[in-house]
């Protein structure tokens, strides 16, 4: 139970995959797509050996339905894909999350639109935090940054999941599954949830019990998705999670997730050296985004600067967030290149010389 | 604290080692408690037939995994030396496996050093011992990290049932190191 | 003298009402399945997978633990259930939409696979819950809300036959088609389906109960009338029969 296990290099997907064993996985289902196929691959040895359940299904749409199936019966189960492949499995995502059904979900983005390519990106912000899926529901939706948060963010997702009974992914991109990076695997932190009050494993000595979404009552169906943002509500007053760096004095406040976020540090501590004050804020739990906040922190801000790589999705979250404290601009480029903190030094510097 | 940081393109034919000795100054900078990232190129690249990885070194969190323009290749054949010469930062330096490669040199602004890593590894007996060959030199002209470190990684890696590997390539550490105090390298 | 009460099995709600329509054969198929639980006592290990379709009604029947796979995943969502609990019955019950048409991939696949799951499939000819319209059993020249002059294998293809199909998987353990529209063929169907989990209970490997019913409303027909086309337009197509039996030597 302790972090003072040994440092180890470990590349991202691996990471996810040991985490995954650490946090008591018992099911895996998944499809292979590049670049996250790592996870699998480890998975599918590791997982037999520990008597546990590795299955490579058919297609997408049969991993998270079968994710759905295992974890129906309270089972700890994950599934892991990427962007075009995650977009097949929206329908199941909304009944997942319709059912309360706990279950994680591993997105390592890769660049679209459609097929595109396998470089890392991010452009898939909207798919996972907005939803492809039809109706009212929410994804919890974590973002790492390094090696140890894929660690660190599995395990919370595994213990927000049962916790909320809610569908929790674990947003990371191709650079953060690829790369390898000292970490330390330590002991699952979290205690055990109880799940004998809804989980299905036979009606023994109880009546029946149903997981599913139809409602052919308004009235029921009004109050089943008033229950779940009610669930929504706990979630958001509990789980938001985000970080700062060099934010007290900043002048200009970076907003950035994931991989982009640790090289949007590199170009703060340059701008820092050239007299600008830049501070960082970034946002962990996607959703729910850290609104309030964001809010507070940009009040006194000359400007806040939303950095991401894709064409700008979550600098709208950005924007409801600031809402007026400050401007919001942008800067952006579309997945296949990776920022250089040169490249967002010189952004941070036209900025700052906008302002002028 | 002024951000100290080392990018290292480690390019080959895939089969070479590349990724290899990319993790093993990798695990060097981790056992010394420097912070380090180990980036694989993925995909098309590695259906082609050449291989590489990025490794950076720093002093604080690493900013970027990925590098365009490196301080340092280690060019493992012609290829790899094509596609980089031109990226490295200026004042940076091309390690070249010149068993592979006999081009002439494109730039004025970065250093070259030239390590025969097949015909050293053919005289240890064991020509897929070129990387370790070629690690071992461009460590010893660096100091990015220690010759120890790398002994130990290649200990803790090769385990004691390839007793025989493992003096290989303890051979090849050394060779690679004596190469580049020899006269002619610097 | 005792008196005989015909009741409800255990398995269904006892205030459950139905709502199929007049002459549908669903609640025959749902009340002699909740029988067999009954009579093979394993009510309480049974997981169950509804679909989507008219069979997507079956909490409001079943006392059982069920949970609802989107339309046409049933079988993936059991494969999820019965590898997350390998010691529980676990089976499927589908329209021939759900199953053949938009979830065949997830199907056949588990079926491949030998999951130890049951597949229960209502094979009406159409899709019934969402007005009539053309179904991948439908059969040559039966008129439908899409297929107004009846189907034509030039313009709509052949109908699939389920049981056939199936039965070419090697991880098929017992696979039969059969019929509600007699007495004598419940019957029958009923001793099918306990076959169906016996098989599984074994660890055989996939089962698939094909089980031809009515949809008198879309037919346009009478229940008797629904019950005659079965038996003369329908036995021709889709015959009655084993289409696989695993012996446990097979195993």
């Amino acid at each position: 139970m302790t972090k003072t296990a040994e440092k180890v290099l470990l590349k991202g997907n691996h990471a996810i995959a040991k985490a995954a064993i650490n946090a008591g996985c018992q099911c895996y289902f998944g499809y292979p797509i590049t670049p996250q196929n790592e996870i699998g691959e480890y998975l599918s040895v590791e997982m037999p050996n520990r008597g546990r359940v590795f299955l490579q299904a058919e297609s997408e749409i049969a991993a998270i339905n079968m994710l759905l199936g295992a974890a129906a019966t309270g089972t700890r189960a994950m599934t892991s894909s990427s962007s075009l492949a995650i977009a097949l499995m929206q329908e199941g995502i909304s009944y997942i999350a319709a059912d309360n059904i706990p279950a994680v979900v591993v997105s390592v983005m890769r660049a679209g639109p459609a097929l595109g390519y396998i470089f890392p990106s991010q452009g898939d912000y909207f798919q996972t935090v907005k939803g492809g899926g039809n109706g009212d529901y929410k994804v919890l939706t974590l973002a790492p940054s390094n090696v140890q948060e894929m660690i660190d963010y599995t395990y919370k997702a595994f213990h927000l999941a049962h916790k909320y009974r809610t569908i929790v992914f674990l947003l990371a991109d191709g650079l953060l599954g690829q790369m390898m990076e000292p970490a330390v695997l330590y002991d699952y932190p979290y205690e055990d949830i109880d799940n004998s009050s809804w989980a299905l494993d036979g009606a023994k000595d109880r009546p029946g019990r149903w997981i599913g979404s139809i409602h052919r009552s308004e009235e029921v169906l009004e109050r089943k998705v008033l229950e779940l943002f009610a669930k929504y509500d706990v979630i958001k007053q509990n789980e938001v999670e985000y970080e700062t760096m060099l934010t007290d004095d900043a002048e200009i406040l970076i907003t950035a997730f994931g991989s982009v976020a640790r090289i949007a540090k590199a170009a703060i501590k340059k701008a820092r050296e050239a007299g600008i004050k830049a501070g960082l804020f970034r946002p962990i739990s996607l959703w729910p985004f850290p609104t309030e906040e964001l809010n507070k922190m940009a009040r006194g801000k000359k400007i806040v600067l939303d950095i991401e790589m894709n064409m700008g999705q979550m600098v709208e979250d950005v924007k409801i967030a600031v809402n007026g404290e400050a401007k919001v601009e942008f800067f952006g480029r579309p997945a296949g290149f990776y920022f250089t903190p040169d490249e967002i030094f010189e952004e941070i510097k036209k900025v700052m010389e906008g302002l002028k | 604290m002024t951000v100290k940081e080392a990018s290292i393109i480690i390019s080959g034919y895939g089969g070479q080692g590349v990724l290899f000795i990319g993790m093993a100054i990798s695990n060097c900078a981790m056992d010394e408690n420097k912070y380090v990232t180990w980036m694989p190129s993925y995909g098309a690249e590695m259906r082609g037939g050449t291989a590489n990885c990025t490794v950076v070194i720093a002093n604080d969190e690493v900013a970027s995994p990925y590098q365009t323009n490196p301080d340092y290749v280690i060019a493992l054949n012609a290829q790899s030396v094509e596609k980089f010469e031109m990226k490295i930062k200026s004042g940076g330096t091309l390690i070249v496996n010149s068993s592979l490669y006999k081009g002439h040199e494109k730039r004025t602004d970065i250093n070259y050093v030239y390590i025969p890593a097949n015909e050293i590894a053919a005289k240890i007996g064991e020509i897929k011992c070129a990387n370790v060959v070629m690690l071992s030199a461009f460590i010893e002209k660096t100091k990015i990290v220690k010759i120890e470190s790398l002994k130990k990684v290649i200990r803790n890696v090769i385990t004691a049932s390839k007793a025989k590997l493992l003096e290989i390539n303890e051979l090849a550490i050394q060779k690679g190191s004596e190469y580049i105090r020899l006269p002619i390298c610097n | 003298m005792e008196t005989l009460v015909f009741q409800k099995p255990k398995s269904i709600h006892k205030d459950c009402k139905v709502t199929f329509c007049p002459g549908c054969d669903h609640g025959v198929a749902i009340r002699i399945i909740a029988e067999v639980l009954d009579e093979m006592n394993i009510a309480d290990k049974t997981i169950v997978v509804s679909s989507i379709g008219c069979s997507v009604f079956l909490n409001d029947y079943y006392n059982l633990d069920i949970v609802e796979a989107p339309h046409g995943r049933a079988m993936a969502v059991a494969t999820g259930v019965k590898r997350a609990k390998p010691d529980k019955l676990v089976f499927t019950y589908q329209g021939d939409g759900d199953f053949a048409s938009i979830g065949l991939g997830e199907s056949m696949h588990a079926i491949s696979r030998g999951e130890k799951v049951t597949a229960i499939c209502i094979n009406n000819t159409n899709y019934g819950m969402t007005g009539g319209q053309m179904a991948p059993t439908t059969i040559l020249g039966q008129k439908t809300t899409t297929t107004v002059n009846g189907r034509d294998a030039e313009v709509q293809g052949y109908p699939i036959k389920i049981c056939e199909m199936a039965s070419t998987c090697e991880g098929a353990a017992f696979v039969a088609r059969c019929s509600l529209d007699s007495s004598k063929e419940i019957e029958n169907t009923k001793r099918m389906i306990r076959k169906a989990f016996e098989s599984q209970l074994a660890g055989q490997g996939a089962s698939v109960i094909e089980i031809l019913s009515t949809c008198p409303t879309n037919w346009k027909l009478s229940p008797q009338e629904s019950h005659e086309r079965i038996r003369k337009e329908l036995y021709p197509v889709f015959p009655l029969g084993i289409y696989k039996e695993k012996t446990s030597k097979q195993v």
